[in-house]
Formats: C-alpha cells, sequence, structure tokens
C-alpha cells in the first residue's frame, strides 16, 4: 500500500480558535497534491520550498467535506481506497473489535461503558504513525488505555458526519472527569494486512479535566500525550492526502483543479499521397469450369429448334439419365442478359446426355465486363458553389437504379463506369471510379428469365412483384436539414429545406431491361443571383495575408496588429474597427 | 497657438482611404481655449452661407484631416464646425505599410472559400450528362445441365 503522506496545516485549540500556521516541506506532496494545496487553500510557497497555508482561509467544516469529496474521486483512480460503505457501522464494529477488544458504540455519541477491559500493553498513544520523513504509514486508531490510571476508554464513531468521539471513564490518576475526544475521520483505508483503518482530519476537543493533545509539529507528526492543565491548549488538525500522482492531463476531472498542460501538435507528415483503387478484374474461376453444367448462346433460330424437340415424342427413356425424372430438369435456366456473351466454341446441346442433334455456341466466360466509358466532370464556377451541399449529384445506373453520390467526388474528375456481368445468376456490379479510385460500387440483377416451367413463370411473376412493392416504398423521404451556418455569415446560397426525392426504385431483371440502358450523371447546380459589380461593394472571399499597400479597392480586414501608427488608442481602435468594416484603397 | 484649417468638401466614400477633396477656402486661426484634436470644434467668422457645402476639413498643424459633422450658426458673421477626424485619411501612410489577413477583397480573392457571399434564386438547374456508352444488346443464355 503506498504510503499515506500527513501534513499539518494549522493548530487550532478546542474552541477553534487560531493559535499558529504550520509550514512543511513541499517536496512531500506530488504535483496534483501540490495544485489542490494551491487552489483550494491559498497557500503560498515559499522560497525555501516550504508551504505557508494562511490559517483564515481555513474553513474546518468545508475541509472535511473537501476531503472527502475528493477522497471519492481521488478513490476512482486509486483502488487502495475505499469510501466510506453504507454498512459502516458493521465495519466500525468490526474493526473496533479487532483493534479494541470489544470497545464499540455504534453511530452514537453516547458514552457506552466498555464490556472488557485494556491491558497494560496497549499504548498510550491516542493516534499513533510511524514516520519515515514526512511520510507516514500505518495510521491505525487505538484505544488508549492507561493501566495505570485504570482508564479505559470507549469509543464511538458517527460516519453520518465522520465524528469519531472517545469516551474515556475510570478511577485514578490526574484525570478524574469524563472527557470526549471528537475527530471527523470521513474516511477509510484497508491497509496492507486487510485491516480496516479509519484517518483523517481529526479535531480533537476535551473540556473539563487536565487532558490535551499536542502535535510534535517540529517532526510532523502527531502523539497524543497528556498535559496537566485546565483545558487542553493546544489541537491538531491533520489532513490527510492521498497518494496521488500526476494527474493524466488527458484525464482531468472537470470539477478538480485540472492537471498538467503542454504544447503539442502540428508535427503530421503532410503526406497527401494515397493509393489508387482500380477497377478489380473478372473472376477466374467460373461455374462452367466444374463440368456439371453448360453455358450456351444460342441465337434465336436455335432456341426455337431446341424448344420444338423438348416438345418431341422421340424421346429414348433407357439413355435418360436416371437423376432426372423430367427432361425440362435438365434445362437449369433460360435467361436474356444485357451483354455480348463471348463465343466459344460449336457444341450440340444434350439433354440428359440425349444429344438433341441442335448445335449452340458455348459461353467462354460466366463473366463479362462492360465499360460504359468516362465522363468529365467540370466546374461551373470555379467556386465553392461547384460543391456540396450547394450543387448536388446523383447516379442514374441501369439496371441498379438512381443512387446519390457526393459531388465533392466527382467534381474536376473523370469518372468511369464500368459493368462486371456474371451471365449465369444476372447479378451485376457497376464500379463508379472517380479520379484513380473507386468510391462506389452497386450492385444489381441485369438478366431476364424466360419461364421455361410453370413454376418458371410464377418464380418470375412474383419477382417482378416483389420489386414493384419496393418501387412503391421508395417514395420522398423528406426534405435534407438546413446546413449549418458557415462560419458568422449564414449562408444564403444554399436551397434549404429541399426535399430530396427518390428518382427510381430498383431496376433489376426485367425492369432493367425496359429502363434506360446509358448511365448519367444528374447535377442539380444552383442559380446565382450575381449583382452588377458585387465584388466592389462586398468584396469576395480572400483569407490572404497581404501588405495593405498592395491593394486596391473594397476590402475587408480578418485581422491586424497594427503598429508605427502615431494615433491615439483610441484613432486605433477606430482604424481597426473601420478595416475589419469595409475600406476602400 | 497659430494654424491653418483647410476647408474641403470630401467628393469620396466616408470609407476611402485617400479621399478626393475640393478645396473650397484657407483660414487661419488662434487657438483660443481648450481643443481636442480628435473632435474639434472651430468657431469661424463667416457667414453660414459659406459654409453650407463644407463636409471635410485638414488642419496640417494637427497633422489631422475632419469630416465634418455638423454646421451650426453661432450667431451673424459667427459659424461653428463639429468635426471628429478622419482616422483613415490622417494615417493613410502609415497603415498602408501594415500588413494583415485580408477577409474580403474586391480584386485578389479565392472563391473555394465559403463565406456566404453570393445569393442563389430558388430555383436550380437540373442538368444530365450522359456516359458514352451503356448497354447495347440482347443476347439469350442457355443453362444445361452436364457438360
Amino acid at each position: 500500500m503506498p504510503g499515506l503522506r500527513f501534513f499539518t496545516f494549522g493548530v487550532y485549540d478546542y474552541q477553534y480558535n487560531y493559535v499558529t500556521d504550520i509550514t512543511f516541506s513541499v517536496t512531500t506532496f506530488t504535483a496534483f497534491e501540490l495544485a489542490t494545496i494551491k487552489n483550494e487553500w491559498q497557500a503560498t510557497f515559499g522560497t525555501d520550498g516550504r508551504i505557508v497555508i494562511p490559517y483564515n482561509t481555513l474553513d474546518l467544516t468545508d475541509c472535511g467535506q473537501f476531503i472527502r469529496q475528493n477522497f471519492l474521486t481521488w478513490n476512482s483512480r486509486h483502488p487502495y481506497f475505499i469510501p466510506l460503505p453504507s454498512d459502516y457501522n458493521t465495519i466500525w464494529e468490526e474493526a473496533i473489535t479487532d483493534n479494541f477488544g470489544g470497545f464499540y458504540n455504534s453511530n452514537a455519541l453516547v458514552p457506552v461503558l466498555p464490556t472488557s477491559g485494556g491491558t497494560a500493553d496497549r499504548p498510550r498513544k491516542m493516534f499513533y504513525l510511524s514516520q519515515d520523513g514526512d511520510t507516514f504509514y500505518n495510521f491505525g486508531l487505538e484505544v488508549w488505555i492507561n493501566e495505570a490510571d485504570k482508564y479505559r476508554g470507549v469509543s464511538s464513531l458517527n460516519l453520518a458526519d465522520g465524528i469519531f468521539s472517545y469516551y474515556q471513564s475510570g478511577t485514578g490518576g490526574n484525570n478524574q472527569e469524563d472527557y470526549i475526544w471528537q475527530a471527523h475521520l470521513p474516511y477509510v483505508v484497508v491497509n496492507d494486512a486487510g485491516q480496516i483503518q479509519l484517518f483523517g482530519m481529526c479535531i480533537m476537543t476535551g473540556y473539563g479535566g487536565s487532558q490535551g493533545l499536542a502535535s510534535n509539529l517540529t517532526t510532523n507528526y502527531a502523539s497524543a500525550f497528556y498535559e496537566s492543565g485546565p483545558v487542553p491548549d493546544g489541537m491538531l488538525i491533520m489532513l490527510r492526502t492521498a497518494e496521488g500522482t500526476d494527474e493524466d492531463p488527458t484525464d482531468t476531472d472537470p470539477f478538480g483543479p485540472g492537471g498538467n498542460t503542454g504544447t503539442g501538435g502540428g508535427t503530421g507528415t503532410f503526406s497527401g499521397t494515397g493509393d489508387a483503387i482500380s477497377i478489380p478484374s473478372l473472376p477466374t474461376l467460373s461455374a462452367t469450369s466444374a463440368g456439371f453444367i453448360t453455358l450456351f448462346n444460342p441465337s434465336v433460330a436455335q432456341m426455337a429448334s431446341l424448344a420444338a424437340y423438348m416438345w418431341t415424342g422421340a424421346f429414348d427413356l433407357n439413355t435418360f439419365r436416371k437423376i432426372f425424372a423430367d427432361p425440362m430438369d435438365c434445362i437449369l435456366g433460360l435467361s436474356i442478359v444485357p451483354v455480348d456473351v463471348p463465343a466459344g466454341s460449336s457444341a450440340e446441346v444434350k439433354v440428359g446426355n440425349i444429344g438433341t442433334g441442335i448445335y449452340m455456341t458455348t459461353a467462354a466466360s460466366q463473366y463479362v465486363e462492360v465499360d460504359c466509358g468516362t465522363l468529365d466532370v467540370e466546374e461551373f464556377w470555379g467556386a465553392y458553389l461547384d460543391y456540396e451541399p450547394f450543387t448536388k449529384a446523383e447516379i442514374y445506373l441501369p439496371y441498379i437504379g438512381t443512387h446519390p453520390i457526393a459531388v465533392d467526388d466527382i467534381m474536376g474528375k473523370s469518372v468511369h463506369v464500368v459493368y462486371h456481368v456474371d451471365i449465369l445468376s444476372g447479378a451485376c456490379v457497376a464500379y463508379v471510379q472517380c479520379g484513380s479510385s473507386v468510391l462506389y460500387s452497386f450492385i444489381g440483377q441485369c438478366s431476364s428469365s424466360i419461364p421455361i416451367t410453370g413454376n418458371d413463370w410464377t418464380n418470375v411473376v412474383n419477382g417482378v412483384l416483389s420489386i414493384a412493392g419496393s418501387i412503391g416504398s421508395m417514395v420522398a423521404t423528406g426534405g435534407a436539414s438546413a446546413p449549418a451556418a458557415v462560419g458568422s455569415i449564414v449562408s444564403t446560397a444554399v436551397n434549404q429545406m429541399k426535399p430530396s426525392v427518390e428518382k427510381s426504385g430498383s431496376l433489376s431483371g426485367t425492369g432493367g431491361m425496359m429502363g434506360i440502358q446509358v448511365p448519367y450523371l444528374i447535377l442539380t447546380r444552383p442559380r446565382q443571383a450575381l449583382p452588377a459589380k458585387q465584388n466592389a461593394y462586398t468584396g469576395y472571399p480572400s483569407f490572404i495575408t497581404s501588405n495593405l499597400g498592395t491593394l486596391t479597392g473594397y476590402t475587408e480586414v480578418e485581422e491586424i496588429h497594427l503598429e508605427n501608427v502615431p494615433a491615439t488608442s483610441g484613432e486605433l481602435a477606430e482604424i481597426i474597427n473601420l478595416l475589419k468594416g469595409g475600406v476602400i484603397f | 497657438m497659430a494654424f491653418e484649417i483647410l476647408i474641403q468638401r470630401n467628393n469620396s466614400e466616408n470609407n476611402r482611404v485617400t479621399k478626393d477633396v475640393t478645396l473650397l477656402s484657407t483660414i487661419e486661426g488662434t487657438l483660443r481655449q481648450e481643443t481636442s484634436i480628435i473632435d474639434p470644434v472651430f468657431l469661424i467668422a463667416g457667414d453660414l452661407d459659406d459654409y453650407v457645402g463644407v463636409n471635410y476639413c485638414t488642419v496640417d498643424s494637427f497633422g489631422r484631416s475632419y469630416f465634418v459633422n455638423n454646421i451650426r450658426s453661432v450667431r451673424s458673421g459667427l459659424v461653428e464646425l463639429t468635426c471628429h477626424v478622419d482616422v483613415l485619411s490622417s494615417f493613410a501612410q502609415q497603415i498602408r505599410a501594415n500588413t494583415a489577413i485580408i477577409r474580403r477583397q474586391e480584386n485578389q480573392w479565392n472563391l473555394y472559400l465559403n463565406d456566404g457571399t453570393f445569393r442563389v434564386y430558388q430555383n436550380p438547374t437540373v442538368l444530365t450528362k450522359a456516359f458514352p456508352s451503356g448497354f447495347t444488346t440482347q443476347e439469350f443464355v442457355l443453362a444445361i445441365a452436364g457438360s
């Protein structure tokens, strides 16, 4: 367990009257503790490295709260310490039992007769601190028993307000009267031995009797001893600090004194290089490579011949493979695709290994690339109006539909659209390359299935209906929120609160085949209202550093440090105001 | 202190640094009482009619030029001019020697900076730009089980 460092900061008598200031070495504390001391108690740091805390800044009623508050704060960072538990009475009783042999009272200032006595070997000291220079360890509370005086003490702790009271009664010795010692002990520590120890700011008062408490302030540790006198003429106030470390400047308690800050930044690489993301190559492995299927690219006449064959009566069932119950099952699918199917060799169409006598061209590849070309998107103004949120862009892609794209991604660049089509499934991916990189990828369905059985017909119709349903749900989704104000001037160049409207739904399959077959961009551009010679009246945005003598015309200054102007302060202020408001050179 | 007042008419914008002024008359006088060189008030012997077109003056002894903010007839033959210093014109040379960060300028600008300068009409332009090519053909694809 880290050492607990105590320091004294003031001495008061039992009536809370100030006695003297206390100074102690600065090196005792961490930077965080020093900041706490300085900020909370208006401490000054002497040239000899000692801290002086003026007594009149010390509010006894608040110190405990401060300790409690800060302890609970520190507690989150220092797991060695635990807060006052809700069942502190029980814990206190256990602690008292462990340490004091059964002397306890809970939550009351009412003296209780001890149930058992102490022994002669119990120390006299009220509080014992082991000292290592200015560091104190193993602070514990021990019952004071004076066997010679036959005094026995009982202690109680009202943890509701942190007041510990010690009641002593007995016979003999110098002290006949009962008295109460009060100490504020706002927090609990579990030491290395697992024992619960109580310590904190102690304000001990005595009344009656001749018992008192003094502290050995020169060595900075507290001990209790008794001295004769009508009233205790000294009182020790100890304030514990947490074994804190310098605060992490990135973990500042908003309610605390803050941590260390420093300079930084500006050490970026300023590297603007990136990697070009190109359009990928077509897949090399296709379904036809497995040999389980063959893709043909028949002509219209060839399809008609096959259809006629499939309805012929001349069918040798012995030759027909037993895996098929219906010859039509051999035809996995027939579709129309909007691409040039790469031609392979000519081959006979075999249905269930039965030659039909019909020869068709096979498809050399399952995947086909369709290059839609490149479009250069040029700025209209060469100004911020060419970009978001003033100009907006959408792209229509055949067999996919219309999608919004960021105009910042395409403005001033070459936009290249390439499709990759799977002629087997009809799936297509459209790549939109903006400049050197593919920034958008959209997936669609570009084949139109031709039903050849009753099930096929049902599936085709249902597929179309589901697409139609999705189109119906794609209505205007409402207006975009107005963009945030630019700087201190609300931008008036934005068509605020204009709704964004879907321009198409999903154009897949048969629907896509009936749609537009060429991709295109949709640019929505504002119409500028530019009065004659606006730059002469309002100037245009600049943000350059310039010598004023080189400028002509209307000028507004963002910031200036006027120098070498033999004007009064009022005149200088007026000059700056005029320059910022706009002058004409 | 004797000094000379140039009675002028300013033909330029008030916020122009170097003014185009027309000299109307020159008056010589003496400071007889406390006078501010920032907001001076001149009592001039003369008819009001001679000063109704005056909006500017210069006092070289003060090193400043002034806007005439008010012309008052004190009595017959005595006119009072209430003035305020024209800081731009008075210190034009020193102002031009300074460097600043410019927010807006008539001739040196960067239109990629968005400061809300431009207004637009509420009806935007919608423009479509087609790509050079697309899907131009339709072909059958027949998938048959088996090789």
